[in-house]
């Protein structure tokens, strides 16, 4: 089995050929920046950069896991305004410890991803449906608790750290917040007896089943993480923002399911590495930041952000049939 | 001599299970002829090649003449060909009428107007003989028995230049009407492809006939009077004594009951069963299509609902809600699904990650998969099944069927079930992987694993069953053991002719 | 025999008629609690309000049923909306609804072609499809505004003995009924609920769902156009309230997520009582933020109940033999 160096180069280069390959387009789109504003390529854009895309990371890892099962979560925003309000107006309205409140906004971001994953598994219902009903649900009530009391702001040692005015090193905070969720990421997806069974899971339900796996636990579990890591996006963000705005979540979704389909996961298989999602989270951040800086109108990136899903949804197709096609060949003449 | 069908060299391949391989062959103006083969042969890809479902990797098919272009089945149909497909091609929520007229619904100002749908299938319905199939009748109320008559009607109502009718009497109850109707296209001058592997339909109705096997055109037979015995060691490659590995140890009398079925029923489709599983013993379960079998070894596995009776297991009431109960149940039971590729398999994920899915609590240490022993205890299990070890990082989805069904089998050897249910365990895989699979049952039996498999092979069950139970409509029709094990005596029992044995297994009607 | 039996199932496993009562116990509530009852002007305005969105969910609800999903209504609905009040303003108002459903049925058809073709998952497809458009009328327009052709916005809300607004839901649901008896609309059902076999019976599948998209691309780009009329301003940020409240009309219509099943008609009444659940929680005197959560509520129940019927129908057909005529004893 030490032999066929061919199959574990190939193994190899599945592994990483695709996160470089989104990580170059991202340095290059970063430094071509330059033709559209001064201020780029430079090291205080890509701290800021790197801040963004904790952001879409963190939000990534949880909908990817879900999106592996065939799932989709548009909770995400809601969970992120219901964990940001929590922490703020619990802290600033009724003076509670600072940890004790995130703890809490977590647990019941949790227990709404908990609840997602119950739903779609017990009555056996589109999962982006549930989620889009619970968003708008997550979204009412918390209209309605902080109603006369918009926009409650963060603790002061959140803003510090998330903002990015904190800095170790000369180096943000945020940043070392990412390398950490990166590190994170690779262990539970790529690494561990959850990401496994998610995988199982995802390449064919119905051979999990039979298998023996919990399925239904996993696709519970799914949920909950997902819910989790947009309670931690919504305390972030509560922090890099400064108040618990309604909408802080809203512009967040999307950038976060474009990252898991752009870094080449496809919904409902087995198919999907960590460290892509990572790079296109980087990719798709460095376009905003780009068009940002042209002074153009945001609606160019949207634009540009549903452009760049496409061709990637074709490119994972075509090198998918590529690899068939090598694969097959040596088949017939053998 | 008129050439109404000529193939020449069609190959097609799946991933690494090739299905067609350079297959010729040639029908004569008006014949009515045979192709044969096991499952998996390729007989099915050869058919929807032709109806332009799949899109061949190479070779030429030319009707009267006229090259055919592929993949396209408007092209198919324009070219008189009209096909009969195994898996019955009807839509469950359509009616009868508008199943029968599908491809040409006739309509008036763009709609499809109820009555004359009916109007136009009762006239065929009639005309066809067939007064029992109310045309506004919904298809899924229809009994299989009559969707199977549907979709041969509907291919055959057409008057085609040339019919190909896949397995057509799987589930008829007699073949009278359809063999009548048949020959009464052919004296209009249609051509038939005939799809079977009942050899006695083959020699009362057909003409001419070509063997296949593992994808490959291996023999051909110019009339009726075939020799049965030397035609089937054409379709499975060599002969049928050799193929079955002996019992190396006697099952010793006194082996203890592990599994123990009274009145196991489901819906209607398994109604009351009574079985009894001995330690080390392999029973065979032999039926036609749909006869319970599925809802027996679903059941039984936690894989299917049960709605009655009582399931023990060494004595202990037993009653699985998912597999992952029955796994973790006294002895552990496990199934080997019937759909490999859906139900078995990751068809996207490495062997290795295929292998270990069913044992990942042994590799595992604080919540992480420990690649290196994950990669071990695979080729372990690997090499048991006689996988070879090239394929362990490969994707699982891209190995042939043989391989695909050693990845399932030594992933079910992990679990340490002591009780396996398998399924048409040997279904489309190549003659040296069924043998493998033979082998591999027989050391489970000899390390008193309780083996129960079903399989459309009936050689198979004869070859490798110490005992054999034949289900008919969801009943147990006949228990056979030692010299009763007979082809003969099962296929009576599985049509439903119980108490009557023939001489032999042709003259099953 | 079998058509009263056909019926009756029908009625029992009816999403439409619990859609329907459903509808009517809402109306009811709202004419109660209305000071001075429900008067016609004030079912006009509500069923002028209601089409927008009407005809967006009959576009999502034909592509559920070929079981596919569709997240584009938003985007197509945002841009044609923002491109009505501000774009082609110097053609014939008329021709102008043609060219921007055109609009919405040419994203259907790249849909479509993507989904089919590209064999990709419809609902990451149509995610794209879903911002891009809506990018495009944020750059188009920036702040609401606009202005919309009068001769169209009096054409819709001009009051008349019987409605317009009723007239073209009247007429949609007709529309919906002669749809589904033709080879189109057949195809369409029975994509959903075995592609493979229709395949096999020799119809080009990949036609059919092509053209669901554009149609339901189409349909999008109308209630586009109307949302336009309705509020007689272009607001490029209008079609997220669209993406939750088209499929919540598609759930409370009662079509099961499943494929193969599945009414416009439902989703007719589906959208009309979504549009009057905000008046009836308004004269109960329930805040405004309330509005949002008795939606979600309530599309989850919807979605539920479907589920539940679904689950229903696939036990018995698991449980039920399909040989049953080759025994001697069967029910």
């Amino acid at each position: 089995m030490q032999g066929d160096p061919s199959a574990r180069s190939a193994v190899a280069l599945r592994h990483f050929a695709r996160p470089l390959l989104i990580f170059g387009i991202a340095c290059l789109v970063f430094v071509g920046g330059r033709i559209v504003s001064d201020a780029l390529p430079s090291w205080r854009a890509a701290q800021s950069l790197l801040t963004l895309s904790l952001f879409v990371a963190v939000l990534a890892l949880g909908q990817g896991l879900v999106m592996l099962t065939g799932g989709l979560d548009l909770s995400v925003p809601g969970v992120i305004a219901l964990s940001a309000t929590m922490t703020a107006l619990t802290t600033d309205e009724y003076g509670w410890n600072m940890g004790v409140a995130i703890v809490l906004a977590l647990l019941s971001a949790a227990g709404v991803g908990l609840f997602n994953g119950l739903i779609v598994v017990k009555f056996d219902v589109p999962a982006f449906i549930v989620t889009l009903a619970v968003n708008g649900i997550l979204v009412g009530l918390t209209v309605g608790w902080t109603f006369g009391r918009e926009s409650p702001p963060a603790p002061e040692s959140l803003f510090t750290v998330f903002s990015g005015s904190g800095k170790l090193g000369g180096v943000s905070l945020p940043v070392f917040f990412l390398i950490a969720a990166v590190i994170f990421g690779y262990v539970l997806q790529m690494k561990s007896r959850v990401g496994r069974e998610t995988y199982l899971v995802g390449s064919s339900p119905t051979a999990a089943r039979i298998a023996g796996r919990p399925v239904d636990w996993i696709l519970v579990g799914v949920y909950g993480i997902c819910g989790l890591g947009a309670g931690v996006a919504g305390v972030m963000l509560l922090g890099f923002s400064a108040n618990a705005q309604l909408d802080l979540g809203t512009e967040w979704l999307i950038p976060s399911i474009s990252a898991v389909l752009v870094g080449g996961t496809i919904i409902g298989s087995g198919r999907g590495d960590w460290l892509s999602t990572v790079a296109a989270a980087l990719l798709l951040t460095t376009i905003t930041v780009v068009i940002g800086a042209t002074g153009f109108s945001q609606g160019w990136k949207s634009v540009l952000y549903g452009a760049v899903v496409i061709v990637a949804l074709l490119s994972t197709r075509l090198s998918m049939s590529a690899f068939r096609r090598r694969r097959s060949q040596p088949a017939r003449t053998a | 001599m008129v050439t109404a069908l000529e193939v020449a060299g069609l190959s097609k391949s799946f991933g690494d299970a090739r299905a067609l391989e350079n297959a010729d062959l040639v029908l004569r103006q008006g014949e009515i002829h045979a192709i044969v083969g096991e499952n998996g042969a390729g007989k099915s890809t050869l058919v929807k090649c032709l109806a332009g479902m799949v899109v061949p990797d190479a070779g030429e098919v030319s009707v009267r003449g006229a090259l055919l272009s592929f993949g396209n089945s408007r092209a198919s149909r324009e070219a008189g060909i009209s096909t009969s497909f195994q898996e019955l091609s009807l839509l469950s929520n359509l009616t009868v009428g508008e199943n029968l007229l599908i491809a040409e619904l006739p309509t008036r100002l763009g709609i499809v107007g109820r009555r004359s749908v009916a109007r136009r299938a009762k006239e065929v319905l009639d005309e066809w003989e067939v007064p029992d199939l109310d045309p506004d009748m919904l298809v899924e109320d229809l009994p299989l028995s009559a969707k199977q008559r549907l979709e041969t009607l509907r291919a055959m109502y057409v008057r085609p230049s040339l019919l190909i009718l896949d397995e057509p009497t799987a589930a008829l109850p007699d073949t009278d009407w359809l063999f009548a109707k048949i020959r009464e296209l052919v004296r209009a001058g249609t051509t038939v492809l005939y799809i079977s592997h009942k050899l006695g339909e083959i020699r009362e109705l057909c003409d001419r006939g070509t063997v296949l096997r593992n994808g490959e055109v291996v023999g051909s037979f110019d009339d009726s009077n075939f020799d049965a015995n030397s035609l089937i060691s054409m379709m499975i490659g060599r002969s049928i004594e050799l193929v079955f590995p002996a019992r190396q140890h006697e099952l010793p009398p006194d082996a203890p009951t592990v599994l123990q079925t009274r009145g196991m029923t489901v819906g209607t489709k398994l109604r009351g069963v009574d079985l009894d599983i001995r330690e080390g013993e392999i029973v065979g379960v032999a039926a036609l299509e749909g006869q319970g079998q599925r809802a027996l070894f679903y059941g039984l596995a936690g894989a299917g609902p049960m709605t009655g009776g009582t399931v023990t297991i060494d004595g202990r009431p037993y009653r699985a809600k998912t597999p992952r109960a029955a796994l973790n149940s006294g002895r552990g039971i496990a199934l080997v699904p019937e759909e490999r590729k859906i139900e078995g398999l990751f068809a996207d994920l490495s062997t290795v990650q295929n292998i270990t899915s069913t044992a990942l609590g042994r590799v595992t240490s604080f919540g992480l998969v420990r690649g290196a022993a994950e990669v071990q205890l695979a080729a372990g299990a690997g090499a048991d099944a006689q996988l070879p070890a090239e394929f362990l990082a490969r994707e699982v989805g891209q190995l042939s069927g043989g391989n695909q069904q050693k990845t399932v089998l030594a992933r079910t050897a992990l679990s340490g079930a002591r009780v396996l249910l398998m399924f048409d365990p040997t279904r489309g895989i190549d003659p040296s992987a069924k043998l493998e699979v033979y082998g591999m049952l027989r050391r489970a039996s000899a390390e008193g694993i309780a083996l129960v498999f079903y399989s459309t092979e009936i050689p198979e069950l004869v070859g490798l069953s110490d005992r054999v139970v034949v289900l008919y409509n969801g009943r147990i029709a006949a228990e056979l053991t030692g010299e009763a094990i007979r082809e003969d005596h099962i296929l009576a029992a599985a049509v439903g002719h119980g108490g009557e044995i023939p001489d032999g297994p042709e003259q099953v009607k | 025999m079998t058509g009263l039996r056909r019926w009756l199932g029908r009625l029992s496993t009816g999403g439409t008629t619990r859609a329907a009562l459903f509808l009517l116990i809402v109306l009811v509530v709202w004419d109660q609690r209305q000071i001075g009852g429900l008067t016609v002007r004030l079912i006009e305005s509500y069923l002028v309000l209601a089409t927008p969105l009407i005809v967006a969910s009959i576009g999502v609800t034909l592509v559920i049923i070929t079981r596919e999903f569709d997240l584009s209504a938003a985007g197509v609905v945002t841009l044609v909306n923002v491109l009505m009040a501000t774009s082609l303003q110097s053609l014939n108002p008329w021709l102008m609804v043609v060219v921007f459903v055109l609009l919405g049925a040419g994203i259907g058809l790249v849909n479509g072609v993507l989904v089919v073709y590209g064999k990709l998952p419809g609902i990451a497809v149509t995610l794209a499809t879903l911002v891009i458009p809506q990018g495009l009328a944020l750059i188009r327009l920036k702040t609401p505004g606009g202005i919309v052709p009068r001769t169209l916005v009096d054409a819709l809300k001009t009051h008349a003995t019987v409605p317009r607004a009723l007239i073209l839901i009247l007429a949609l649901a007709a529309a919906w009924l002669v749809f589904r008896r033709t080879r189109l609309g057949m195809y369409m059902f029975a994509i959903g609920k075995d592609e493979e076999a229709l395949r096999l019976s020799g119809v080009s599948t990949r036609a059919v769902r092509i053209a669901i998209f554009s149609i339901a691309g189409a349909l999008y780009g109308f209630a586009g156009v109307l949302i336009a009329l309705t509020t007689e301003t272009g607001d490029a940020n209008i079609g997220n309230a669209y993406l939750l409240s088209t499929f919540a009309a598609v759930a409370v219509g009662g079509t099961a997520f499943v494929g193969g099943t599945g009414s416009a008609i439902g989703s007719i009444f589906g959208a009309l009582t979504l549009v009057a659940i905000p008046k009836v929680l308004f004269v109960l005197g329930i805040s405004n933020w309330m509005v949002q959560v008795v939606t979600g509520i309530i599309i989850l129940i919807a979605v539920l109940l479907g589920a539940i019927a679904a689950r229903r129908a696939k036990d018995r057909e698991m449980l039920s033999a399909h040989y049953a005529d080759v025994g001697d004893d069967s029910a």
